[in-house]
């Protein structure tokens, strides 16, 4: 028994001492940029245009950017293409490339911080994080809490869509969104999918007999179209096709989609920055104009669908 | 519908690995520094003098009366937004920080009432042999107290193995994170049930362990 004990000491203090080691991860250093950055793997920028940023006399989050040397996202990883892990948990994405762009373009290096998808909004606002980067909408009550940039759209070519998915057999009763009045739906709280729905189901619907739901994770909403607990998912047409093509002939892309022309500059996805902040709105918003004119982000896009093996 | 559930172990067991490290990783360093911790809360909340005793047992009813979740999010939003200097430590610390104050809170009740569940006879006859109060508590008390609050730290670390699957909120590799991973590829309802599974089986095990430690541990009553 003695001998036991003494062994399972030794085995103890290896663990605990494995564990201390392995909890002391590294952290990203500042002052590296471009190449050097510690999310180089993400984006080359150096054959890429950069807009004229106009970074004298800087204040507010934008001075503490730049005397930091680093620009800190929030992001939480579980939206392929936009933003999504591995499995040994490094981060890639098509807004996370973005971000790179963005720090390059500032000059600093990039440091994004993963957590759930309510978090980044805490980060922002709490200024943790000097931007959340992580698939927004534009909402009205989100732009009264937080400056919102204008959007961009990730896939120009083959044009981006949000659409909802039924269960198999069904797609025959739905050739538009009034179609959908009346039904449960299940979205993930506080995406682009849960504004499209309040606009445009949600207010064909004066009765309110429609039941829109909130989960937390997509993941949960799949399990409940699959459960049988909701009528529709409401989600990103890439993020549809793919569950529909998982479910093996369980779901089906109901080919009502939503009308994304009426948010003007504000279609497709926007990141959030602190209230007040409006001249790194204003920075941010010049960076995500290049962007846009060059067409860089649909090829950001694509790469990245190609890293998520979604193409 | 989709793969199976032993189709998506096979060709992912060692996320599911990682993950399982981590859990028990994280459990472990939290319970370790939280009984050291727990310790002297116990000897503060036994104190005779009034106000000190009671700033422990206000310490243990915050920590055990709020949700652990609620503790991470102060942890890790509010301390840096009070001290933005500490803004660039690693969130491991945050959420670690959290994890263990609150199992220094249960720990330090685990080691008060093992105090307590000793006989008061035992302390008694102690002093009355001439024993001084110190000697009454390092030589009477406390080896007897020994036998409930080990198993009871057993019972702790296989609560604190369950309630690290919280630190995968903040996207921390354990457990519960591999859900993350796997439904990035579009794989939502396999990882719930091998997690569950893992959860499970670990839970078990160390439950026996426990048991038998008990048993060895009460030979002498």
């Amino acid at each position: 028994m003695k001998k036991t004990s003494k062994t399972l000491a030794i085995l103890l203090t290896v663990i605990l001492c494995a564990a201390l080691l392995g909890a002391c991860g590294s952290k990203p250093s500042s002052g590296k940029t471009g190449k050097d950055s510690t999310y180089a793997y993400l984006l080359d920028t150096s054959s890429l245009k950069k807009p004229e940023l106009d970074l004298k006399n800087p204040s507010g989050v934008l001075k503490d950017v730049l005397d930091r040397g680093v620009l800190r996202i929030a992001t939480s990883p579980d939206y392929p293409p936009a933003e999504f892990i591995t499995e040994n948990g490094t981060v890639y994405g098509a807004e996370m490339m973005l971000a790179k762009y963005a720090a390059d373009c500032l000059g600093v290096d990039l440091a994004i911080e993963t957590m759930d998808f309510n978090g980044t909004l805490i980060a922002v606002q709490t200024g943790k994080v000097d931007l959340g980067v992580s698939g927004y909408g534009w909402k009205a009550d989100r732009a009264e809490s937080f400056e919102l940039t204008t959007g961009y759209v990730g896939d120009p070519d083959e044009a981006e869509y949000h659409t909802l998915i039924v269960p198999a057999g069904q797609e025959g009763n739905y050739n538009s969104c009034a179609d959908f009045v009346g039904k449960h739906i299940l979205a993930q709280a506080g995406s682009l999918q849960q504004m499209y729905v309040e606009d445009q189901i949600l207010a064909i619907d004066p009765d309110k007999k429609t039941e829109l739901e909130f989960v937390s994770t997509l993941d949960q909403a799949i399990l409940g179209l699959s459960a049988g607990k909701c009528d529709a998912v409401a989600l990103d047409g890439t993020t549809a096709e793919q569950y529909v093509k998982q479910s093996e002939g369980k779901f089906a892309l109901s080919g009502v989609h939503f009308d994304l022309s009426l948010y003007d500059d504000y279609e497709g996805t926007v990141m959030a920055i602190k209230k007040g902040e409006t001249a790194f709105l204003e920075l941010i918003n010049s960076i995500i104009a290049a962007v846009k004119e060059n067409g860089y982000y649909g090829e950001f896009y694509k790469t990245a669908k190609q890293q998520a093996g979604l193409e | 519908m989709g793969k199976g559930l032993f189709e998506v172990l096979f060709e992912y067991w060692p996320i599911f690995l990682k993950g399982l490290w981590g859990t028990l990783k994280y459990a472990f360093i939290a319970v370790t520094l939280g009984s050291i911790l727990g310790a002297l809360v116990a000897i503060v909340h036994l104190s005779k003098k009034k106000a000190v005793s009671s700033l422990a047992a206000v310490y243990v009813n915050v920590l055990r009366g709020t949700p652990l979740l609620v503790q991470m999010y102060i942890s890790y939003y509010f301390i840096p937004m009070a001290i933005p200097a500490l803004n660039s430590i690693d969130k491991i610390y945050y959420v670690m920080l959290a994890l263990t104050l609150n199992s220094s809170a249960y720990v330090a009740e685990i080691i008060r009432s093992g105090i307590g569940s000793v006989d008061r006879g035992q302390a008694e006859a102690a002093r009355s042999l001439g024993l001084s109060g110190g000697q009454t508590m390092t030589r009477i008390i406390l080896p007897q107290a020994v036998k409930n609050i080990l198993p009871a730290l057993g019972n702790e670390y296989i609560a604190m193995i369950k309630e690290t699957s919280l630190a995968g909120t903040f996207m921390l590799y354990e457990l519960m994170y591999t859900r993350t991973i796997l439904a990035n590829k579009y794989l939502v309802w396999q990882p719930q049930l091998i997690i569950a599974g893992i959860y499970l089986a670990v839970t078990l095990l160390l439950s026996a362990g426990v048991k038998k430690m008990e048993k060895r541990l009460s030979v002498s009553d």
